[in-house]
């Protein structure tokens, strides 16, 4: 694909986007606008014939940003699950009952609180055994790692490959 | 003087009995109702369908689309073929079709892929917009259930997914089918659990996709299974039949319907003109019959339109043909080859340029200067304001 720019005849405005036969308008809600958007995400200029114009870069600019921050987002809850290989000790959590009671020294209605014990999650066996069998022979059994833990480990190194890549705007955006 | 009534005698025993007879599980679903709304709900009354050209009805673009490799709108409205390296396709719309409809829609696979690679697909979808969604109230504590419904038929038998695809929130929910006898028209419904996780925007863009999954590799099939809304892409279509596997293996489905709730009521049959209509919100021609002035030069012709319906968003618009005709006065026919166009939308009228526009086409010196004009070639523009 090949984009060039359409000006309007009456006041040299941009009125869409030439790509062979089509015209494309610069409406958000437009599927090959997106389409438009998405290339220049991936590509950069690579495929205008002219400079990209301000307004349209912009809007990409604005869609790669939307898409940092969910991947952001959703890399961040990645790594916040905790780790198969290593568990979770058990905890307690002080909870609001919803209740009140009088507190004879302090001289006021209080909220009654709980705690709760959450219970530990072991970690996993590090390694796993798998029995194969070919025809005609033996059963082979073999120590292998255990792959829950190996497919887990994969995607929190992924996930933290893009919160790394992730550039700093969009992570004080998220983050605050 | 004294008057006598005769009434009929009632047997107490034979009226009591009456209160036995059984009225149906339908009839005492009724019965228990405690709202008309619920005894509406229960008979299925009103709208019901939220897909558009369920029964394969409208082909604007064309009524067959052959050597599909890709993904885009290709034959009939609204359905898309998505392929992505998994071989090649035709789609049609076709006139064998179970009792009561009148067409059916076929993907035909032509170049086979037998052994698909990792993110190799085909599915069969239509995108709906959120506005037409609102129903279902997802992503809500008083989220509904979806149910779809549909005719099948296919020379592969086994297992297939049919998927909601929540493009809002990258969630989906797949929910499997069987396909039992060969060539053989089936009847097949689907439920789709409630998701009380990620509401789908009320506005006129991408929220969903109903997908019909014809074949999906390792990435998309290499989960447990399907039946819960999810994120991720391993439980998409797992122990999916691969349709791509031998050249001349089709499916081809009809009557497909997507309704609040657990039930499958019947297809809601709507009007040939209604259903174009309503696919007219996406994708409209212009043609013949449409008139235009040339300008002092005689090198382009402007025409005025508006759109009926309005479109759901700023359409793409292309040349369909590379010749053009045109009328002077309706005397002279003239052709512009190779034209080029422009176009402008009423940026005077209110709101944006959903309403209708002004194409300008450049035709050389084809046209006699400052005359009416009239566009005389048939689906000669296309808009496309397809999700």
């Amino acid at each position: 694909m090949n984009y060039s720019i359409l000006i309007s005849p009456y006041d040299d405005s941009i009125n869409g986007i030439k790509s062979g036969n089509l015209i494309i308008p610069l409406d958000p809600a437009n599927s090959d606008y997106q389409k438009v958007l998405n290339d220049i995400i991936e590509n950069g200029d690579d495929n205008w014939n002219v400079d990209i114009p301000e307004s349209i870069q912009t809007d990409a600019d604005t869609k790669l940003f939307a898409q940092q921050v969910e991947a952001y987002k959703i890399a961040k809850a990645r790594v916040a699950q905790y780790q198969l290989s290593v568990g979770v000790p058990e905890s307690t959590q002080t909870i609001n009952t919803g209740r009140q009671e009088w507190n004879e020294e302090a001289g006021e209605m209080q909220d009654v609180t709980e705690t709760i014990v959450i219970p530990a999650i072991e970690p996993l066996e590090a390694t796993v055994e798998v029995t194969t069998q070919e025809m005609g022979e033996d059963p082979v059994t073999a120590t292998v790692a255990n792959p829950l833990i190996v497919k887990d480990n994969e995607e929190r190194a992924a996930a933290q490959a893009v919160i790394d890549a992730t550039p700093q705007p969009v992570k004080d955006h998220v983050d605050g | 003087m004294a008057v006598k009534f005769t009434k009929p005698e009632i047997n107490v025993r034979e009226k009591l009995a009456e209160l036995d007879k059984p009225s149906g599980i339908a009839g005492e679903a009724m019965l228990r109702a405690e709202t008309p709304q619920e005894q509406f709900n229960l008979i299925g009354a009103g709208r019901r369908n939220i897909l558009i050209n369920g029964g394969m009805q409208i082909a604007q673009r064309a009524t067959s689309a052959t050597g599909i490799t890709t993904a885009g709108y290709k034959a009939l409205d609204r359905w898309e073929p998505n392929v992505s390296s998994a071989g090649t396709w035709t789609m049609s719309q076709e006139t064998d079709a179970p009792n009561g409809f009148g067409n059916s829609a076929k993907m035909l696979c032509t170049t086979a892929d037998n052994s698909l690679a990792t993110t190799h697909n085909v599915y069969f979808n239509q995108r709906v917009e959120g506005y037409n969604l609102q129903a279902f109230a997802k992503g809500t504590s008083g989220a509904k259930s979806l149910t779809m419904s549909f005719w099948v038929k296919s020379n592969v038998t086994g297992l297939y997914t049919a998927e909601i695809y929540d493009g809002d929130n990258d969630r989906m929910c797949g929910q499997n089918y069987t396909i039992n006898s060969s060539g053989t028209w089936e009847y097949k419904s689907v439920t789709f659990p409630p998701d009380n996780t990620g509401t789908w925007d009320n506005d006129n863009n991408l929220s969903a996709y109903i997908a019909f999954w014809l074949a999906g590799g390792p990435t998309f099939n290499s989960g447990s299974g399907v039946g819960n809304w999810q994120s991720g892409n391993a439980n998409r279509c797992p122990g999916q039949v691969n349709l791509a596997a031998v050249v001349n293996n089709y499916w081809q489905v009809t009557g497909v319907q997507l309704e609040v709730g657990k039930v499958a009521t019947p297809f809601e049959h709507r009007s040939y003109g209604e259903e174009l209509a309503l696919c007219k919100r996406y994708f409209q021609k212009l043609g013949i019959g449409v008139s235009g002035y040339s300008n002092s030069s005689g090198t382009a012709t402007s025409f005025a339109f508006r759109f009926t319906p309005e479109m759901r968003a700023q359409p793409t618009v292309s040349i369909n043909n590379t010749t053009f005709a045109f009328a002077d006065t309706f005397v002279s026919m003239r052709n512009a080859s190779s034209p080029s166009i422009s176009y402008n939308g009423f940026t005077q009228v209110s709101g944006s340029e959903v309403t209708g526009g002004e194409l300008q086409i450049t035709t050389g010196t084809n046209t006699t200067a400052n005359n009416f004009q009239q566009l005389y070639s048939e689906d000669a523009i296309w808009f496309n304001s397809e999700l």
